[in-house]
């Protein structure tokens, strides 16, 4: 992985949002995202497209997961690295400075909700 | 009226068929747990007891599948194309066969221009062409056969190299031989017999002959391309073991 942060999709920054809380299963991701009002809900084909690129670029990591007798096996835990805080972190500076620069410009910051 | 559970199963067997649109290896390390979030929220649509929430269920679902889909496949087909681009690009074969393929139609359309008005040498003309697209083709594929077994080595150092890898990368690379040598011979032969002269002089008929060599070497450059992309860039990606089946 390069040193050069690489700017993060909106999907992205949301799974790994999600994930601050401490680690979760895919199911539980899609619920949590769709309560998140960031944006669409993702299905899982899309939520585990964007996982896998997550774990290709080391932002989260695959854990084993808090075993209790109700889990099912085939369900999968991630939890967030170091470096993908740092990369939340960076994102969210970003974005941060889109809003003052917009807010410099008299652009009125809404919420959505 | 099929009872819940079983027409729930049906469906967790038709959304698990139809994610064999999305690349294998995706499939091998999510497959479960992309069919058990469809489970679970199709078991969450259906306690909702409506029939529009169903449907809305599947569009929503069959939109995610059909969607992510098209951008693997794509994201795929671009990462294999770029690898083997370079691949080729750092092949000392391939650049010196890029170099031949630049100067002989312009070294041998001079000399058929010097020479086809009298047909005087044309013969000579012939074979020396001859000659050198068969060089060219033999290190177009011969640089195949090497990059194959350069292939194999990264997939080893990696690891999790399957068996049928190295079947298909040997195959790949004997095919590559004898397509090569059986080239290089038919057309050494042909150009001493004077067979393609005509072809070659005749100015009705040149533009077929380097046709069929221009398809001649897309194929040979398309091996390159398979061979590199069929044991593809996963094999020297960092991310391979991400993708160990679990």
């Amino acid at each position: 992985m390069g040193n050069t942060p690489r700017a993060l999709g909106h999907a992205a920054v949301r799974i790994l949002l999600a994930l601050t809380d401490g680690e979760r299963h895919g199911y539980a991701l899609m619920q949590e995202l769709r309560g998140d009002g960031l944006g669409a809900v993702l299905g899982p084909g899309s939520l585990y497209r964007n996982i896998q690129q997550l774990v290709a670029d080391g932002l989260i990591t695959e854990s084993s997961g808090a075993s209790s007798d109700n889990d099912d096996e085939r369900r999968r835990y991630f939890r967030l690295t170091a470096a993908g805080r740092r990369a939340l972190a960076a994102e969210a500076g970003r974005l941060s400075d889109v809003v003052k620069r917009a807010a410099s410009k008299g652009i009125a910051v809404t919420g959505r909700r | 009226m099929p009872d819940a559970p079983s027409s729930a199963r049906r469906s967790v067997g038709v959304y698990r068929y139809l994610m064999r649109g999305y690349p294998r290896r995706f499939r091998a390390a999510y497959e479960d747990a992309i069919v058990d979030a469809f489970r679970l929220e199709l078991e969450h649509t259906r306690r909702r007891s409506s029939a529009a929430s169903i449907v809305m269920f599947w569009l929503f679902m069959g939109a995610d599948l059909a969607l992510g889909v098209a951008i693997m496949r794509a994201r795929e087909g671009w990462g294999r194309l770029t690898y083997g681009a370079r691949l080729l690009r750092g092949s000392t074969g391939f650049t010196a066969a890029v170099a031949m393929l630049a100067i002989t139609p312009v070294w041998a359309w001079s000399r058929f221009a010097t020479l086809a008005p009298g047909r005087a040498g044309s013969s000579t003309l012939t074979f020396a062409v001859s000659a050198l697209n068969a060089l060219l083709i033999w290190a177009l594929a011969r640089g195949a056969a090497v990059l194959c077994t350069r292939v194999v080595r990264r997939r080893r150092a990696v690891g999790g190299l399957r068996y049928t890898s190295v079947r298909r990368a040997r195959l790949v690379a004997r095919l590559a031989k004898i397509s090569a040598a059986a080239f290089a011979v038919a057309t050494l032969t042909d150009g001493r017999r004077g067979r393609v002269r005509d072809a070659l002089v005749n100015s009705a008929t040149p533009p077929i002959y380097w046709a069929m060599l221009a398809l001649t070497l897309l194929g040979v450059v398309a091996l390159y391309f398979a061979a590199g992309s069929w044991l593809h860039l996963r094999d020297a990606n960092q991310t391979d073991r991400a993708w160990t089946h679990r």
